[in-house]
């Protein structure tokens, strides 16, 4: 069986936990803990070490899907979870103080740490419906970056593998 | 300087009878265990609540890193269906580092500890054991 890695990360709260939750075929592997960061987000727990979920595709095609601590604390896991990947989903939350300043800040810091593909999914975008999705085009724009980007429901499987298809059609072009 | 303030006060914290006791329970652990170098309690989401340490170490990264670990231990052996993950030994070369959970009620807490190369790992054990009782109780007391 062919066996492939997706990492997912992001800041705290993004949803990073759930997206592999929905997606996962197997009981996900989480390391989360009491929460005591509370001015970043309230929510009661909070991943550690990592998450891990697999999720298999037609054909055999074994993904294993790699969920990273989202505090800047815990960044030295992201480069040793990022290795071998084929592709790396950056979560970001449409209703957190500056989500685009968090786009901005993930991307710096995975391009130094990873070169294969990365795929953008917004989340939470109900939450702030009156704040303009083109944001995020508009910064990518300003900033010579083009990028997959897609609003998601991380509780939805369906729109989670939206963004693992992405990931593996542009493989796929790529290919050809 | 409010924003920093507001943003110290958001954090759960352990209470300043706790950080003080504890940091009683840390000087004892140090002086009567023979050869340990430095030992740090942390939340178990990696912040630092009290270390005493010889040398100069990164208390936050300590923390951050320890509890990372810890975590991921405790994920490892329930995949391996044992129960109850209590603590994991690293061995280097120039000496051991024991990272052990602290099981309290209120605000659960790891415990890294430091030591040289040649130690007698039961004591260790024993004098940490008697630490991380201590740290429960008083997280009973003091939450």
């Amino acid at each position: 069986m062919q066996r492939l890695k997706i990492v997912f990360s992001g800041p705290m709260g993004a949803g990073k936990t759930q997206a592999i939750a929905s997606l996962s075929d197997i009981p996900v592997v989480s390391t989360e803990v009491k929460n005591t960061d509370l001015h970043v987000n309230t929510k009661a727990l909070t991943t550690v070490g990592m998450d891990y979920g697999e999720l298999v595709l037609e054909g055999g095609i074994n993904i294993g899907l790699y969920g990273t601590p989202g505090q800047e604390r815990f960044n030295f896991i992201w480069p040793i979870l990022s290795q071998g990947a084929m592709g790396v989903i950056i979560l970001i939350d449409h209703a957190a103080q500056d989500p685009v300043a968090d786009l901005a800040n993930y991307l710096e810091t995975f391009t130094k740490i990873y070169t294969g593909r990365i795929v953008v999914g917004i989340s939470q975008v109900d939450k702030m419906p009156e704040r303009d999705f083109g944001i995020y085009h508009d910064w990518l724009t300003a900033n010579n970056k083009n990028l997959p980007i897609f609003p998601v429901d991380m509780r939805k499987r369906e729109d989670v593998l939206l963004l693992v298809d992405t990931i593996i059609a542009s493989l796929e072009l790529t290919a050809q | 300087m409010n924003d920093q303030l507001f943003q110290m006060e958001s954090r759960i914290k352990p209470s300043e009878q706790f950080i003080a006791l504890s940091n009683e329970v840390l000087h004892e652990l140090i002086h009567t265990t023979s050869g340990i170098e430095g030992v740090l309690l942390s939340s178990t989401d990696g912040f630092e609540v009290n270390s005493i340490f010889q040398k100069t170490y990164d208390g936050g990264k300590l923390s951050a890193v320890g509890s990372s670990i810890l975590a991921l231990v405790q994920a490892l052996t329930a995949e391996a269906q044992l129960t109850g993950c209590r603590s994991v030994i690293l061995d280097a070369e120039n000496g051991k580092i024991m990272i052990s959970a602290v099981p309290s009620q209120f605000q659960p807490m790891i415990v890294i500890v430091v030591t040289k190369q040649q130690v007698l790992l039961g004591q260790i054990m024993h004098g940490m054991n008697k630490a991380i009782n201590r740290l429960i109780e008083l997280d009973k007391e003091f939450h």
